[in-house]
């Protein structure tokens, strides 16, 4: 049996009438990647801040390392890094600065820790920029090395990729991988970027309107996506009949007069097309498809793509 | 604490109000030694003129003033910088931060009280007198901080609670002070309505100003007749100001605890 670093039983919140999240369940496991999807405003900040204990949930229960939060926040937190929401430091103070701050209320007294987290998000150490010059990147960059600087076991780390270039993306990501796969930390992590999501994690919880919709493994996912065969021919309903008639199949849909999409690939194709021709269809192409992980998340969503 | 005291110094680097308000601490002097050399400041005379002026006339002003801003300083700077959630998540808790915030404005106060102490050593020196009773200074500088400060702590509840902006709380800690620290040199002696009586007993100046009198209105001077009844032993200054201290100080805590991380 998986041992869940971070569960939550029956999460919710609610602010008057509105439920911002709802019976939310959702289970990390150990020394890997889980990533929390959503749309912007669908409540994955919202839980992240009851996780933390930043926000008082309306009913449910957090464990996090297989314990309540609720009363264990002296115990639990010093063992979990994170980045909620926008990066929070001092304006007026440098990088090493801020950091110093914080690693003294942690109680850390040797500057390497301070040191080597800059270092890790390519932030240089005693430098005199302050923190108020500093582009939203690098913002971004210091608040990750505020949140691995105690080398916690989990870190939670809310939308990390916002604001960073596409070559801080794919360092971030890479820095991530590595504290997962090199150091065993667990991490939790959302975003509205599904790319980011699908490449990143091992593990994804979508959730919509507060709700959590599906919460498998990446690859389980994957699985899950649909397979088909499109064919782009002269007549769709005619050849419908056909292969339905010769091949035995009712796997299919016609979305125009000249689109066929056929969802048992376990047919021979060639001889699809062969037989077609033969009885006077003119097909103009036909691909091998496979849905997206955007097509997954529009359909058990119901609603619009996501970037 | 000792931790969260010394985080809160390192939070106010390059905020230079707290610098200008040291430097003018050493600046306040300059006005009331030029009254000490005109010679115009009844019995007394050269040192313990300058630091009788500053520590009746000086601080009640200035100290409320400068740690009321101050305070909005402190207390605004976790909400301005979004950093509450930082060490919520350490933890440290809401009611360690406050408590923290207010040993910092004591220690503020109490390095203003002991600059006034230093520039007005200078403002004697420069009026030709000798430095007597220097303990006995130190003893009222460091007892006048502390009461100050503490008696400036109603003004932050307000700013706390109200969580507004820089301008708001100047103004709010410039009219509690004023009217302080007028109720204190004139509205208790001059009137006798009971609802005055009852506000110049319940606000933290008046009271200190009770006690202030007593160590300098000189007992051949004609004004010590007239506040010779009104003088309060230190004791009882300590008490009320200490009952006002302690509530605001638990006040300030709940409502800190309130604001969103």
């Amino acid at each position: 049996m998986d041992e869940y670093m971070i569960e939550t039983r029956g999460l919710t919140k609610k602010y008057g009438s509105q439920v911002s999240v709802s019976n939310l369940n959702i289970h990390v496991k150990k020394g890997r990647i889980y990533g929390l999807l959503g749309r912007n405003g669908a409540g994955k900040t919202t839980t992240m801040r009851m996780l933390l204990g930043l926000t008082a949930p309306t009913s449910g229960e957090v464990k996090i390392f297989g314990h309540p939060m609720q009363g264990n926040e002296n115990k639990i937190l010093p063992r979990i890094g994170c980045l909620i929401e926008s990066p929070g430091f001092y304006p007026n103070l440098t990088a090493t600065e801020n950091l110093k701050i914080f690693a003294e209320l942690r109680g850390i007294n040797s500057p390497k820790y301070i040191r080597g987290a800059l270092e890790l998000v390519n932030l240089p150490y005693r430098d005199k920029k302050l923190f108020s010059e500093y582009s939203l990147g690098m913002k971004q960059r210091l608040a990750i090395a505020l949140a691995v600087m105690h080398e916690p076991e989990v870190l939670i780390l809310d939308e990390p990729i916002n604001g960073l270039d596409p070559i801080g993306i794919a360092e971030v990501r890479s820095f991530i991988r590595e504290l997962c796969d090199a150091r065993g930390k667990t991490i939790l992590i959302s975003s509205h970027i599904l790319s980011e999501i699908s490449l990143l994690a091992d593990d994804i919880g979508i959730i919509d309107r507060g709700v959590l919709l599906e919460e498998e493994s990446l690859k389980e996912l994957e699985e899950k996506n649909a397979k088909f065969v499109h064919f782009i021919v002269s007549d769709a309903n005619k050849a419908a009949q056909i292969i339905g008639s010769l091949f035995q199949t009712k796997s299919m849909r016609i979305s125009d007069n000249c689109n066929l999409y056929l969802y048992d690939t376990s047919l021979p194709t060639a001889k699809i097309n062969r037989t077609l021709i033969e009885n006077g269809i003119d097909i103009k192409e036909a691909h091998l498809c496979e849905d997206t992980l955007e097509d997954y998340f529009m359909k058990i969503t119901g609603g619009e793509g996501i970037a | 604490m000792l931790k969260l005291i010394k985080c809160e110094f390192w939070k106010l680097k390059r905020k230079h109000f707290v610098s200008f308000v040291i430097f003018a601490a050493l600046l306040f002097p300059i006005p009331f030694t030029a009254l000490v050399l005109a010679g115009s400041v009844g019995n007394f005379t050269g040192f313990d003129a300058v630091f009788g002026l500053l520590v009746t006339l000086g601080e009640p002003v200035m100290l409320p003033i400068v740690l009321g801003i101050v305070a909005a300083m402190l207390f605004f700077m976790e909400r301005d910088s979004d950093t509450l959630k930082n060490l919520h998540t350490i933890p440290v808790s809401p009611a360690k931060i406050a408590s923290a915030k207010i040993a910092v404005l004591f220690i503020l106060g109490l390095i203003y009280s002991l600059a006034t102490l230093i520039s007005s050593m200078v403002g004697g020196l420069m009026a030709g007198s000798e430095f007597v009773n220097i303990g006995e200074k130190v003893w009222i500088s460091v007892v006048t901080s502390l009461l100050y400060t503490a008696s400036t702590l109603p003004v932050v509840i307000i700013i706390v609670w109200l969580n507004r902006s820089y301008i708001f709380s100047i103004i709010l800690t410039f009219f509690y002070t004023m009217f302080d620290y007028m109720l204190a040199y004139g509205g208790q002696f001059a009137s006798k309505e009971p609802a005055m009586k009852l506000i110049s007993n319940i606000l933290p100046a008046p009271t200190i100003y009770r006690w202030q009198a007593a160590q300098f209105v000189s007992p051949d001077s004609p004004a010590y007749s007239v506040l010779e009844p009104y003088f309060l032993p230190l004791w009882i200054v300590v008490l009320t100001v200490f009952i006002i201290g302690a509530v605001s100080y638990l006040a300030i805590v709940k409502i800190y605890g309130k604001h969103e991380s």
